[in-house]
């Protein structure tokens, strides 16, 4: 216990050094503005200013590129909830119920809670990573193929019953994301599917640009139609008194942020997978808990704060295998990576004993970045909100403007800017059709995932099915994603029931 | 739709440039290096590395642009499609050799290209868990001809996945069942919790394992031991005469690119990795550094193309 203090000690003597500072604040700014802009991610931004960490020590580099990446997993939830634009699978659970706030006027008190949100689960996480980052290391590595595996299909039972409406509709928009998910190569025979001869496909097709087609475009084309309104909020609506939260909100939100927190965390450690699974994971977990579950998808707190702790959580828990084992988690903890090679420093877990400087000043170096997120989100939120004014006219086009340069910035394709306009297509159609976009969403980012790891757990096992339910994790898994199935089903019923007026019993 | 894109940009290019000789007062703007990966991989480490070397010398800004995609097809092909002047370079690595033989129809071929540099290449090395049983080549070969061994690899087609399913079909005649990651560090994060038996990887995805006693190294695919993992035998020594299978990064102009510019630019990456501290930076994450000129780079690369291919047919792998 002792070690935890002079370890971070020593961190906070690095990363308050006024270099380090100024650095870290450079990186949550940009992360800010990158995360703000639909489309343009954390990878954009930190390969932006990966050649600006040549010249800097690799510490600070560090601290710059990693604010980017956290400072960018708290100003996603802002175009998610103004402009129903979500830049990851995590700010398309934030559209959920952050669009509807914002349709209600509500669009300050929903920023303002996510900003408490994501600082929440940030600490949380980052209180893990100091005192259990070589046990939770460890954990990890557990996580196989057939684990993996069943984790997915807990989360895709999960993600069907996300959206408000019947279970049904959500299955089947899930199933629909698992097969546009399967595009691409096959992973084992490297062989094309449903590329129809353009190589832009050949690794799936781009999240991004489904993301932003399902949500942006077809909110943008189902507008268009409304010609009554002309601004997404009437100036009448708009107040400054609108914008904090009252106190039932802030009531109802500390529950769900501690079980987001510890939600993400959880799943954050897991490489790769666990970020984009935590967020939705939480709003489903919510949902179930809560007494009120038809408020949710129509402005129901808790559906913005419970993913955005856990997105949060999990966007910091991220680091305990990159930084431990030398693992990264997504493109860009490799990218971070990839400057520590630069400078000489090989990653892997011989990192935190050989450079305890530069783990505990980067990890010291997140609370303060999480402390200037907190101060440079509340006083925007006044200006943010003020974009619900812009009429649809101006707001529109530049919209679209955003939408196409995030898009093409992802993999320099123009090819994924036609996708966009597909899937905006595709999403108006769905929308007159009342089908959900966010299952669809969840199942195609989950496709790859789950087929990949079904097939490897195959390979591993010689072709013997029974390894999912032999092994311990795998099948706790598959055994909750049983549970939550029947609980939907019943949910469903009750749901025809209180059809007919009959009050719900509050269980 | 693109291909028309670019094809109508490079027209109105050459009519407004005219064509002039630009040898001589090459480079006069900014040089792009299109990576045909992402940020942070390998191939983007390299290059970043050597880019920054470059733009010292050539006094002109070197921007490094990634364009992912169809393990850096896209990329290759964008670059044969480009103005051969000199200002865009194609990054990529032993795949460009790989999928001539690999994919059935390519809108390019290597004939669209030269061969400007081929500055480092780190060997394949076939690595175990310490609580593996086998931890020796023999070892290893002598068990998985009684058991069921896995090997995990950075994907299909990689020059990993080529590279071991050919040693172990053709060359030591044992089954290995091979499961494919979406990339090298998931394939090392696979043995480490031992959910695979081996990894079949290069030297730099592996290094830090090696140097921390996570894993240990089998048999390393070079005419040398690796300084990274100086006990590791080679395969020769392990009684496979001449099996060297080595993941390089090359740099690649459009064909008919002027013949003095690739020279200047062949130049400039060999002074580049001649310089002391960015020679022990790719040495240190296990890179062997090459210092060819343009006709052994040329040489260098169709044996690439010639011995890959051969690989790749002999394990009967293609994607149409």
């Amino acid at each position: 216990m002792l070690d935890i203090f002079s370890n971070a000690a020593l961190g906070l003597s690095v990363a308050v050094s006024p270099e380090n500072l100024l650095f870290c604040f450079i990186g949550v700014l940009l992360g800010t503005l990158v995360g703000t802009l639909p489309g343009i991610g954390a990878l954009a931004g930190v390969s932006l200013l990966l050649p600006v960490t040549f010249y800097v020590e690799p510490t600070t580099a560090l601290v710059m590129l990693a604010g980017i990446y956290y400072g960018v997993t708290y100003g996603g939830s802002t175009a998610a909830i103004l402009l129903n634009l979500p830049g990851s699978s995590a700010a398309a659970v934030t559209c959920l119920d952050g669009y509807p706030m914002a349709r209600q006027g509500r669009a300050g008190v929903a920023l303002f809670m996510t900003t408490i949100a994501s600082f929440v689960g940030g600490t949380f996480a980052i209180i893990l990573l100091m005192i259990c980052t070589p046990l939770l290391a460890r954990v990890g590595l557990n996580f196989g193929p057939a684990e993996y595996a069943s984790l997915v299909v807990l989360g895709l039972i999960a993600a069907s019953t996300i959206s408000s409406g019947s279970p049904v509709r959500g299955i089947a928009m899930v199933v629909l994301g698992l097969l546009i998910g399967t595009a691409g190569s096959d992973f084992e025979t490297g062989r094309l599917r449903f590329t129809f001869g353009h190589l832009e496909i050949a690794d799936g097709i781009s999240f991004v640009a489904i993301a932003m087609g399902l949500f942006g475009v077809a909110e943008l084309l189902n507008n268009i139609g409304s010609g009554a309104r002309t601004t997404t909020v009437s100036r009448a609506d708009y107040s400054w008194s609108k914008l904090y939260p009252t106190r039932q909100d802030w009531r109802d939100s500390w529950g769900p942020m501690g079980r987001g927190s510890v939600l993400g965390a959880a799943f954050g450690i897991l490489p790769g997978t666990g970020a984009s699974i935590a967020s939705f994971i939480a709003y489903a977990f919510e949902k179930r808990w809560s007494r009120t579950p038809g408020r949710f998808g129509n402005g129901a707190i808790e559906g913005i704060v419970a993913p955005e702790s856990a997105n949060n959580a999990a966007a910091q828990a991220g680091f305990i295998p990159t930084l431990s084992l030398g693992i990264p988690g997504d493109a860009v903890m490799a990218l971070m990576l990839g400057a520590l090679i630069i400078h000489g420093i090989t990653p892997g877990p011989q990192v935190v004993t050989s450079h305890p400087e530069l783990f505990w000043g980067l990890v010291m170096s997140f609370w303060i970045g999480n402390i200037f997120l907190v101060f440079l989100h509340l006083p925007l939120i006044g200006v943010w909100v003020r974009i619900l004014l812009v009429p649809y006219k101006y707001l529109y086009p530049s919209m679209l403007f955003f939408i196409c340069i995030g898009v093409y910035s992802v993999s320099n394709s123009s090819f994924d800017i036609l996708l966009v306009l597909l899937f905006g297509v595709l999403g108006f159609a769905m929308l007159k059709l009342d089908l959900p976009a966010a299952p669809l969403l969840l199942g195609v980012v989950l496709s790859p995932i789950l087929e990949n790891n079904l097939r490897r757990a195959m390979l591993i096992s010689g072709g013997d099915p029974l390894t999912f339910v032999e092994r311990p994790i795998s099948a706790g898994f598959l055994l909750a994603a049983v549970v939550v199935l029947v609980f939907s089903l019943n949910l469903f019923k009750r749901g025809k029931g209180s059809q007919q007026a009959v009050p719900a019993d509050p269980d | 739709m693109k291909t028309k894109l670019i094809t109508v940009a490079a027209g109105a290019a050459a009519v407004l440039g005219a064509g002039a000789a630009q040898a001589q007062t090459y480079p006069e703007s900014p040089i792009s290096v299109v990576v045909g990966y992402s940020a942070g991989g390998f191939a983007d480490t390299v290059t970043r590395i050597i880019a920054e070397q470059i733009s010292k010398t050539l006094g002109q800004p070197v921007v490094v642009e990634n364009q992912p995609g169809a393990a850096s097809n896209i990329a290759a092909l964008t670059v044969s499609q480009a103005d051969a002047d000199g200002y865009t370079i194609l990054a990529t690595t032993t795949s460009v050799a790989i999928n001539q033989t690999l994919y059935g129809a390519l809108e390019y071929g290597m004939d669209d290209l030269t061969a400007v540099a081929v500055p480092v290449a780190a060997p394949e090395v076939l690595a175990v868990h310490p609580d593996f049983p086998a931890q020796s080549l023999e070892a290893f070969l002598d068990y998985a001809r009684e058991n069921t061994v896995t090997y995990a690899t950075a994907g299909v087609g990689s020059g990993s996945h080529i590279a071991a399913g050919y040693f172990f079909s053709e060359l030591a005649g044992v089954r290995a069942i091979h499961v494919p990651f979406g990339g090298g560090a998931p394939a090392v994060g696979a043995v480490l919790g031992q959910q695979v038996g081996a990894t079949a990887i290069t030297i730099p995805g592996i290094a830090s394992q090696f140097q921390a006693g996570g894993l240990n190294c089998v048999a390393v695919a070079a005419p040398q031991p690796s300084a990274i993992a100086p006990d590791c035998p080679t395969y020769s020594a392990s009684g496979f005469e001449d099996f060297v299978a080595q993941s390089w990064v090359g740099f690649f102009v459009p064909a008919g690119t002027d013949a003095e510019i690739v020279a200047l630019l062949n130049t400039a990456v060999n002074e580049a990795i001649a310089d002391p501290a960015v020679a022990e930076r790719l040495e240190g994450l296990g890179n062997a550094i090459q210092t060819l000129d343009p006709e052994q780079t040329t040489a260098f690369v169709s044996d690439e193309v010639a011995s890959w291919g051969e690989r790749v047919e002999a394990l009967g792998l293609r994607i149409d």
